[in-house]
């Protein structure tokens, strides 16, 4: 790799091992994610997807092999692990927002509590994202009160808060009725647009095909395969790769 | 209290250990302890059953007797039932109690109060669906309730009723204060033998212990094992 | 079986007993203070990832609760001036116990409560960039506290007639003083009826309100 494409890569991932107890979760995983790159993971259940996104933020710690964000590697001991995590958002499956508070105070809460903004600045921030996601009138709605695709809108926006370099997402739909889908998929499209460095694991093959500038495919822990979407739905090297989008029936010419 | 701090801490395990030498006193206490605490349940058990049944039934006046029981019994100290039950209840019938039947009586009413509780609560929570679909069948009331119900209810009432037991063996302590000689009483007299009230309580506390831990490992279990979502 | 009931002996004596109410009332406070603040951090450091700290927390909790009150006020009562050298008046040595005492059941509560927040709350917190300590203090314990307040509203009860037990080391509350008053009015029928109607009186309307605590969160959830 050449200086300047070093330069290039934010996130590094070196030999990645995780095993929870007796099963192996993540085989040896390397994988270089470059800035302004959207890389969506996919893969059957199981495949260890998940695991590997929340090794990037060490919601999971690897058992061996390393992580590096911006160079600097966050797997080592001494790591100030949430100074690390203001540099990587995440937005969850379950959404995962603060009951207690009110949409614009989920937003405002990293800000204020983790940056030590003043209360005037973060309220501007916050009321500026939720008009970026859409939920403006929403602000002083508390999350009961808000539908599945609101509330993941407003994590997206509570995640972004944090002026993070790269954004990472778990399954961001899997947990929405089939028609609140979109307007979280567009939210994340527009992101991609802006050139935020995404790592999303997912189901939603045409927002990969669309938005991804590269595919990850993962079974059983490995990486089997990666490349440019065209080249993964159309024309992938490997028979498991092939054999999981058979699967899915996913059909090119549908689209 | 004789002896300096500095004395009295140096000698404490040797005062442990003469302590120890009065272990048939002490054992008798705590045989004491299990008697009266195993009658308090079993008495209080058979009382919670029939007080929480006529509840739920609301049975006409007998509800609100069985009510006024059990909340009264809620809202009033051990120490003041058993004190009423040992001093004044004897004056008032004319017929002295001794300190142990005054002492089971008090904690077997106590007992049935908070039992009846949890019988209540067990049988009530099993779902309205389950006595609709018995009496549809065509079973009496007492049937689905026999067959139905209860049996489901039962595993629900383990934990608590589990617990029930812990707090009745503690509690039998009180009954030290109307001179039953079970663990608190023996350990009080043997306190004043010896001299050595600090060693003698600290004895006690782990003999109480030493019945409590287990039955408290129990409870745990029973949890897990019958009411893991709670 | 005629016994005839003369509260005339409440004369003059009502006053004397309420003023044992009012000390009753008083330790149950203090002593609820002291054990919500001494469990609070005990249940917090009950979760904590080190070890020691999670067997000594819990090796007092079990033993606290595991352990009739009258044992630890009376031991606190007589060892503790040998131990320290310090001789504790009766009501101190009442609170203390009673507070020690609570505390575990407390730790306890608190405990529960935190564990029962999902754990995507607390990974919210974290992938924010907040620290351990910002996670409990903004995110977990605000969503704990209301889970909690039934049982300790179930706490505050169970103290309130426990006070009762203090009366052994001759604190002058409720049940000491009408001890006393029996004895010297020759009338412990009357005078130990009106001190159980007192600490019921006092009490029944507590408890109904810790029911609907438990009922209005049942409903809610």
């Amino acid at each position: 790799m050449s200086e300047h494409e070093a330069h290039d890569v934010l996130i590094e991932v070196r030999n990645l091992d995780k095993s929870f107890g007796d099963l192996q979760v993540l085989r040896g995983i390397d994988l270089n994610i470059r800035r302004g790159e959207v890389v969506v993971i996919i893969g059957p259940s199981g495949s260890g997807k998940s695991t590997l996104l929340r090794c990037l933020n060490r919601l999971e710690d690897p058992t061996s092999g390393s992580v590096k964000i911006d160079g600097v590697d966050i797997t080592t001991r001494n790591v100030n692990l949430p100074r690390v995590r203001r540099q990587v958002g995440m937005v969850f499956q379950h959404f995962n927002l603060f009951p207690h508070m009110t949409a614009l105070e989920n937003v405002m809460e990293g800000p204020r509590t983790v940056l030590h903004m003043s209360r005037s600045d973060a309220e501007c921030l916050a009321q500026g994202l939720l008009v970026k996601v859409g939920l403006a009138d929403k602000a002083n709605g508390k999350p009961a009160n808000l539908s599945g695709g609101q509330q993941q809108r407003v994590a997206i926006a509570r995640a972004l808060a944090m002026n993070p370099d790269a954004m990472l997402f778990d399954e961001v739909t899997s947990a929405l009725d089939p028609e609140l889908v979109g307007e979280v998929l567009n939210v994340m499209r527009k992101l991609a647009d802006e050139g935020m460095t995404m790592v999303v694991v997912t189901h939603e093959m045409s927002f990969a095909r669309r938005v991804a500038d590269r595919v990850v495919f993962l079974d059983q822990g490995l990486l089997v395969e990666e490349g440019p979407p065209d080249r993964i739905f159309h024309r992938a090297g490997h028979e498991r790769t092939r054999q999981f989008l058979d699967q899915l029936h996913w059909d090119i010419a549908s689209e | 209290m004789a002896g300096s701090a500095q004395g009295q801490r140096r000698g404490i395990l040797g005062a442990i250990s003469e302590v120890f030498q009065y272990w048939p006193f002490l054992l008798s206490g705590v045989v004491l302890t299990v008697q009266v605490s195993l009658i308090a349940m079993i008495c209080g058990m058979a009382i919670g059953m029939v007080v929480a049944l006529i509840r739920i039934a609301h049975v006409p006046i007998a509800n609100g007797v069985a009510s006024l029981y059990v909340d009264f019994f809620r809202a009033t100290p051990v120490l003041a039932q058993l004190i009423w039950i040992y001093y004044a209840l004897p004056i008032i019938t004319g017929r002295s109690l001794t300190a142990f039947v005054a002492g089971s009586i008090g904690l077997s009413l106590y007992a049935g109060s908070f039992l009846s509780e949890i019988f209540r609560a067990g049988i009530l929570s099993v779902e309205r669906g389950q006595s609709e679909a018995a009496l549809a069948l065509g079973m009496s009331r007492s049937q689905a309730m026999r067959r139905v119900i209860l049996p489901q209810a039962v595993t629900r009432m383990l934990p608590p009723i589990g617990s029930s037991l812990i707090t009745l063996v503690k509690d039998s302590a009180l009954l030290s204060i109307i001179s039953v000689p079970e663990l608190m009483r023996q350990s009080e007299t043997l306190a004043s033998l010896t001299f050595r009230r600090m060693e003698v309580l600290t004895v006690a506390a782990f003999l109480y212990f030493a019945l409590t831990y287990p039955l408290s490992r129990g409870v745990d279990y029973l949890h897990c094992r019958f009411a893991p979502e709670s | 079986m005629g016994y005839e009931w003369r509260f005339d002996v409440l004369e003059g004596n009502l006053e004397f007993l309420l003023g044992g109410l009012g000390l009753t009332i008083g330790l149950s406070v203090l002593s609820m203070i002291g054990s919500l603040i001494l469990g609070l951090l005990l249940g917090i450091a009950r979760l904590s990832p080190w070890r020691g700290m999670q067997f000594v927390t819990t090796i007092y909790s079990d033993f606290l609760r595991g352990t009739p009150l009258l044992v630890q006020l009376l031991w606190i009562y007589y060892s503790l001036p040998i131990l320290t050298g310090v001789v504790f008046s009766p009501i101190a040595s009442a609170a203390i116990a009673l507070t020690f005492n609570l505390s575990a059941f407390v730790s306890e509560i608190f405990r529960a409560g935190i564990q029962s927040i999902g754990r995507g709350q607390r990974e919210a917190a974290l992938a924010l960039g907040m620290t351990g300590w910002q996670t409990m203090t903004r995110v977990i314990l605000p969503q704990a506290v209301r889970r909690v307040i039934p049982p300790l509203g179930s706490v505050w009860v169970s103290l309130f007639k426990d006070t009762a037990l203090v009366s052994v080391i001759a604190v002058p509350e409720l049940m000491y003083r009408g001890k006393v008053l029996s004895i010297e009015t020759y009338r412990p029928v009357e005078i130990y009826t009106v001190v159980a109607l007192i600490y019921f009186f006092v009490t029944f309307p507590q408890a109904r309100a810790v029911d609907w605590l438990f009922e209005r969160a049942r409903v809610r959830s």
